[in-house]
């Protein structure tokens, strides 16, 4: 959906130079690492402690 | 529930579905026209745009679930995208404040969507179909530097004060997971996988003639049409012969055809036709979490981007890359669908399944 928008910002009107963008992704991507990797980390809890309650109530 | 709280739930969360992407879209290309010169920090700026709308709503999913507030999550989602574009001058407020208020809608309607006709796949794509719409339409008026603010805010208000009238779907009433729990986060992860490579495929794709606005019309309607439909289509013959023949049809179409119109735009519709099918799926496997599972597959949606904000870009728009991504995400909605189906499926539709007593007042809709 809106990451459409990215590739069509950076890939195509307002394109920087190939070997900038890469430069320019490291900022972006260590933020998108951080919160990426704490949703994942939260969600893999929230999953386990899902199957856990549910191995509960099978007992 | 009654058919027109159904009904004018459905209608209201869809439309304003368009509208918040629509203003979302609108918000951040009228950003790029203020600030032409500055594509650097326009990179990153959207980028964050992304990571926020999509990586949080896992976390305001549980909120939602936890404290049942769905409609509260979408009316404040509604009202902070309405505020957003009043800061258009200070970029990283207006894409942070957008973002944030348009995870904080999408969560909210999802569950409410989820909640009309549990275990069916028909509303929930209902709903996530006209998002594509919104974005097309916001798209064009942001580039054309034609966004004006006050219609936009005059609109999401008024489908904010509608959301507040209609009659308010009751939340379904949680069934108990039951299955043999070995295969439980096996289910979860295969469907996970499948929307991450649609993700990435769907970024990597290259459509040379989009510049056209017909096509670019048309491609839309064949999105929005594939996620409304592949719902309903999955309820009436099954989910997994839906999904899975829809994806593996659309493969050799975007892969060998993508120079050619109306082959792409039909495996565009094709690709999309598992999207409510792989989100309803997630939904009963995590029973009493709507919000949560709604939120698991836009953070899938994220993490199979990453690759194409980054130089793989190269590698996954190649042709082979495109052809063997769609195979494996094929395989493993088919595989995560089987299990689901031996281990937990209940409730899910095959060719060969009736209509419960129950449902027949929500199958009159179809």
């Amino acid at each position: 959906m809106i990451s459409d928008l990215l590739k069509q910002v950076v890939l195509a009107d307002v394109a920087p130079p190939p070997g900038q963008v890469a430069a320019l992704a490291v900022g972006a991507l260590i933020v998108f690492g951080v919160i990426v990797v704490t949703a994942v980390i939260i969600s893999i809890a929230v999953i386990k402690a899902i199957k856990y309650r549910a191995d509960k109530d099978d007992d | 529930m009654s058919q027109k709280t159904i009904l004018s739930n459905i209608a209201v969360y869809s439309v304003s579905h368009a509208l918040v992407d629509a203003t979302c879209a609108g918000t951040i290309f009228a950003i790029v026209a203020l600030s032409q010169d500055e594509s650097q920090n326009l990179f990153q700026l959207i980028v964050i745009y992304d990571i926020l709308a999509f990586s949080t709503q896992p976390v305001f999913g549980l909120w939602v679930d936890t404290f049942r507030v769905p409609v509260h999550s979408a009316v404040l989602g509604i009202l902070l995208v309405a505020a957003s574009t009043l800061f258009l001058p200070i970029p990283i407020l207006a894409a942070s404040i957008s973002a944030i208020g348009n995870a904080l809608f999408h969560v909210g309607g999802g569950v409410i969507s989820l909640n009309l006709a549990a275990g069916r796949a028909a509303l929930p794509g209902i709903y996530v179909a006209p998002g594509a719409l919104g974005l097309m339409i916001g798209t064009l008026i942001g580039k054309g530097g034609h966004f004006i603010a006050w219609p936009f805010i005059l609109l999401l208000v008024g489908s904010a004060i509608l959301i507040l009238r209609i009659p308010k779907p009751e939340a379904a009433a949680p069934h108990e997971l039951s299955g043999n729990l070995k295969w439980f986060e096996m289910v979860i992860l295969l469907l996970l996988v499948s929307i991450a490579i649609r993700s990435m495929v769907g970024l990597s794709l290259v459509f040379p003639w989009k510049s056209d606005p017909t096509l670019l019309v048309a491609l839309t309607l064949a999105v929005v049409l594939g996620k409304a439909l592949g719902g309903i289509l999955g309820d009436r013959f099954g989910w997994a012969t839906i999904a899975v023949s829809g994806l593996v049809v659309s493969a050799p179409l975007l892969t060998f055809f993508p120079q050619t119109p109306a082959i792409a735009i039909a495996g565009v519709f094709l690709f999309n036709l598992s999207m409510p099918i792989t989100l309803i799926c997630l939904a009963e496997m995590l029973p009493g979490k709507p919000g949560f599972a709604f939120g698991l597959t836009t953070l899938a949606l994220i993490i199979g981007a990453w690759p194409t904000f980054t130089e793989l870009r190269v590698f996954t728009s190649h042709q082979i890359s495109i052809f063997a991504a769609i195979l494996i995400s094929v395989a493993a909605l088919y595989v995560g669908l089987q299990l689901y189906v031996s281990h937990f499926g209940k409730r899910i539709p095959t060719r060969q399944s009736q209509i419960q007593p129950a449902e027949k007042e929500y199958s009159g809709l179809s």
